[in-house]
């Protein structure tokens, strides 16, 4: 493998997707690619897992080179929990949809997010089931008709204010058909140091994507609200000034970049408060998209270091260990017992 | 020395602090050379139920339930009617007279009943502290029934209460109840109770021996074992009877700083996850759980199983359907386990029948699940994993000197196949991210380059390898154990703590001079020949277990041949099996 050398897309590449031609999770799996060559990370160190459902089989379309899990309908949180927390040495991305997540793994993305797990949590976000062929999904909107016609009777699960409630430091959402900024949100979020939460809206074009639905193309175009622009520049210390109206945040990539993010100076992204207004406040006409909340204090996970070095120790000196006796177990267990 | 065998029954009410001063007073017992094993018969809940604690001490190795008692302590008024049809005659009765419940004992000649509450309602400042200070009393009073001085327990309740006035009160308790009862001998013209001279026990000798046994019990020791066997992260999620299988893993994990990770986990389908996460990223894992647990992890086995991850599920099983009864023993996850998870697929269950082999059972259990790249299911039950049992220091001293730890070889040539077959074992090589070439795991189908695959061929053909897999592993997983008497009229099959009744029903049979074969099974696959030469060797072949279906039988019936003869002995109320029992149920039998 290729190890100081200038990676290219070539080893991003993944295999041809099988989704339905103009899928909104194409899209991902080609953002995601772009965001790992900009990032330039080793696909080595990169893993990547998801549950099930059309978006789960996102893994195999991108960096054939990293080790792919598509683990269970739902478990993609525990399973990631597992292998993030095991090998802090490597980058996890884990790609769930709004079913796989918000559904029947919704108690796992909670704890996730409690145990700010190192790891960027993508949802492909399309208000329905796509694999199962179109039921409503528990991020539908009310209302919103499925094509036959039927009105989906419940309100929706907003993934980002649970998000923002259970403590995530990096919660986003983004439409996957604008490359400028979701590219850059994935840089940030692969250079997040706990877990990056990106909700990505995505449509289904077989099932989610006529004029009853909140998450067709149509419908995420004319209505969100792009609170933010995102400028990405190849150094780490450029200036920008503040004006009255406009405030700018750096956000440090990785590979000596930086994002630049402008908002309105009524905004804040690190302030938790204003966030939840702002989702508090969307509805069906009003999507807001971009970085809503941010703060990059350090995790506690990162006390799992030590573990994982006595493990790969273990692993490497198999000489020492299979010949490694443990004397006198008797009297070991009656001293600490 | 003395022959002696006798039982005592305590019970008392449930969060009162009896089942810990009760441990105290057999780990003195059993310091003091006494081969005792003590049993919790506790209620699911924390305070306020009748909770019994049954110890036998006796000097045949004897480990199994007393079907009957010579000693009964009465603190609990609503159990005493129930109690009282599991005394002996002649047992000995020490009763709470404030129960006022005397008339119960009628037709016993030594009962020994006297008001608790006027010795400990000075003693006490609250409520609490007078309840705790009850179970000093009818300790001292046993210390006295079994002829010790009045200071037997000082130096463990010094140890216990830190703060100097509650060690006085304890002390102060337990000398009265040694008082009263030893009173009571004398004035009914009584010896105390035989229990042998005390010849192991030197007192005040600083360089004691090592003692022959450790009182320990298995959820301990198979969190060591598992420790010790590699295992570098454990993700839980509480039920009894596996809560302290995994306490007992974090507080070794912290006294010899092992550095494994602990994740008390949201539900047990996070805590297989987390597992499982773990073990494919190359960090072995297991995870402890009982009965309810395992069904929710069923999904996450089949992935295990179909992907080729390992995982090992630690099950202290307790008493189904349902909830059951939570605080009761059972070995009814059998099949549950040996065939858990939907589709076709056969795994491998360990079935330790001791404390000591869930030690051995724990570090070959990581072993195994890491070579196999499969799901191991460990099957240890309450009794063995909660109670207190003595341990061979022999024995566990012998385990010492085997490795533990054996590092699953990571040899990446240029044609690595995930799912390939190169020695014709069904064992692919290994490859983990970040270390070596990249591959894509799926519980969907696959060819053996990791591709995924709906082509029957390439299904059959993983199918395949998966069964032959299964069976490799008979080598590497523990061997029944035999003990074959060619001119036995009978042949006892059984296995985990089930096996602790033999040696006493081999005793019973030798004294009808009727002679027994033994065979105890340890882990599934069956090892079918042993099992057939077994079955054809004896007329007639009994399978003991502790479930109401069968279910060892059945898989044995399923498995191997000469099973015309084989009968079932398959029951289970929630309590341990007593020998005496499950022998006059056999004298029907055969
Ligand atoms: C335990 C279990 N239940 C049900 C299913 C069937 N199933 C497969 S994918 C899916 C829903 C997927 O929806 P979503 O996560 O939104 O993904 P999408 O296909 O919309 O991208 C369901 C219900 C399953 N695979 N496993
Ligand atoms: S069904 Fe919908 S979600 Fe699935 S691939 Fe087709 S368009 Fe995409
Ligand atoms: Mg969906």
């Amino acid at each position: 493998m290729i190890e100081n050398k200038t990676l290219t897309n070539k080893d991003f590449l993944g295999l041809k997707s099988t989704l339905c031609t103009g899928c909104g999770h194409d899209s991902i799996s080609v953002h995601i690619k772009k965001a790992l060559l900009n990032s330039q990370i080793n696909p080595k160190n990169l893993v990547k897992v998801s549950g099930i459902g059309c978006s789960s089989k996102l893994p195999t379309y991108f960096s054939s080179d990293s080790h792919g899990f598509n683990t269970i309908h739902g478990r993609m949180a525990p399973i990631a929990t597992g292998i993030a927390l095991s090998r802090p040495d490597l980058k996890v991305i884990g790609l769930s949809g709004d079913g796989d997540t918000a559904s029947i793994g919704l108690g796992g993305f909670a704890h996730l997010i409690r145990r700010d797990v190192p790891m960027v949590y993508i949802v492909a976000n399309n208000g329905v089931y796509g694999l199962t062929k179109g039921q409503f999904s528990a991020t539908a909107d009310k209302k919103s008709t499925s094509k036959s016609g039927t009105e989906n009777p419940l309100p929706p699960i907003n993934l980002c204010l649970m998000a923002l409630q259970l403590g995530c430091r990096f919660v986003s959402r983004m439409f996957s058909g604008d490359p400028k900024r979701l590219v850059p949100l994935l840089e940030a979020a692969l250079a997040h140091n706990g877990t990056a939460f990106i909700d990505i809206l995505s449509p289904c074009v077989a099932y989610a994507n006529h004029s009853g639905s909140t998450k067709s193309y149509d419908h995420i175009q004319n209505n969100q609200s792009s609170f933010q622009d995102f400028n990405v520049i190849n150094e780490t210390d450029a200036h920008t000034w503040d004006s009255e109206e406009q405030k700018t945040y750096d956000l440090k990539l990785n590979n000596n970049r930086t994002i630049k993010i402008s908002q309105s100076s009524n905004d804040d992204i690190n302030d938790k408060n204003k966030a939840f207004l702002k989702l508090l406040e969307e509805d069906r006409c009003n999507i807001p998209t971009g970085l809503f909340y941010h703060n990059s204090g350090l995790p506690e996970s990162k006390k799992m270091e030590q573990t994982h070095k006595s493990f790969l120790e273990k692993m490497k000196n198999s000489k020492i260990s299979s010949n490694q006796k443990i004397s006198h177990l008797n009297q070991l267990i009656l001293n600490h017992l | 020395m003395n022959i002696y065998d006798m039982s005592t029954l305590i019970t008392t009410v449930n969060g009162t602090g009896s089942s810990t001063s009760n441990e105290l007073f057999i780990k003195e017992l059993h310091s003091r050379g006494i081969e005792v094993l003590g049993k919790n018969i506790f209620p699911s809940n924390i305070a306020g139920l009748p909770t019994s604690f049954s110890f036998r001490c006796n000097n045949h190795s004897f480990l199994s339930l007393a079907s009957s008692y010579q000693i009964y302590i009465g603190l609990s008024k609503e159990k005493l009617a129930e109690d009282v049809k599991l005394l002996d005659t002649n047992a000995v009765i020490i009763l709470n007279a404030d129960l006022k419940s005397d008339d119960i004992f009628g037709d016993f000649s030594s009962v020994c009943s006297f008001s608790f509450r006027s010795i400990v309602k000075d003693l006490g400042e609250s409520l609490r502290e007078r309840k705790l200070l009850s179970n000093m009393v009818y300790l001292g009073g046993l210390a006295a029934l079994f002829g010790f001085e009045s200071n037997f327990l000082n130096q463990r309740i010094e140890k216990r209460f830190s703060k100097k006035d509650l060690q006085l009160k304890n002390l102060k308790a337990f000398s009265e109840g040694w008082n009263i009862v030893k009173k009571f001998l004398e004035l009914t013209a009584q010896d105390h109770l035989l229990l042998p001279n005390q010849e192991n026990y030197k007192k005040n000798t600083k360089e004691q021996p090592l003692p022959k046994s450790v009182l320990i019990d298995g959820n301990s020791l198979g969190a060591l074992g598992s420790l010790h066997g590699g295992a570098s992260f454990l993700s839980w999620y509480p039920i009894t009877p596996s809560t302290s299988f995994a306490e007992s893993f974090i507080h070794w994990n912290n006294q010899l700083k092992l550095q494994a990770q602990t994740i008390q986990a949201e539900d047990e389908l996070a805590a297989v996850g987390m597992t499982l996460g773990s073990n494919w990223s190359g960090s072995p894992a297991l995870t402890c759980t009982s009965g309810p647990g395992i069904s929710l992890m069923s999904e996450t086995v089949g992935l295990s199983y179909f992907a080729e991850i390992p995982l090992v599920i630690w099950d202290v099983q307790r008493v189904g359907p349902s909830t059951g009864l939570p605080t009761r023993t059972q070995q009814s996850d059998l099949k549950f386990a040996f065939q858990n998870s939907h589709g076709d697929g056969e795994h491998i269950v360990f079935l330790p029948s001791s404390p000591l082999e869930c030690y051995s059972h724990g570090s070959q259990a990581i072993n195994i699940s890491q070579k196999y790249k499969t799901p191991v299911f460990v099957l240890s039950d309450l009794d063995i994993g909660m109670n207190l049992w003595p341990v061979s220091s022999n024995e566990l001293n012998e385990l010492s000197d085997k490795p533990h730890f054996i590092p699953v070889e990571l040899d990446f040539d240029s044609d690595f196949k995930a799912y390939g077959d190169p020695n014709n074992s069904g064992i692919s090589k290994t490859s983990l991210p970040g270390i070596g070439p990249a591959y894509f795991t799926r519980g969907s189908g696959h060819n053996e380059n990791a591709m995924y695959s709906e082509r029957p061929d390439d299904y059959l053909n993983k199918m395949r390898k998966l069964k032959k897999k299964h069976l490799s592993a008979l080598v590497d997983i523990p061997q029944p154990e035999v003990k074959m008497n060619l001119k036995a009229q009978v042949g006892i099959i059984s296995f985990g703590s089930s096996t602790q009744i033999l040696s006493e029903l081999e005793h019973l049979f030798k004294l009808q001079h009727t002679l027994v074969s033994t065979l105890i099974i340890k882990a599934l696959p069956l090892h079918v020949s042993t099992l057939d030469s077994f079955l054809k060797n004896h007329p007639t072949a009994v399978v003991i277990e502790q479930n109401a279906d069968s279910q060892m039988f059945q898989i044995i019936k399923e498995k191997c041949h000469n099973t015309e003869n084989m009968v079932s002995l398959a029951s289970s109320n929630g309590l341990p099996i007593s020998a005496q029992e499950i022998f006059s149920q056999l004298e029907q039998i055969i």
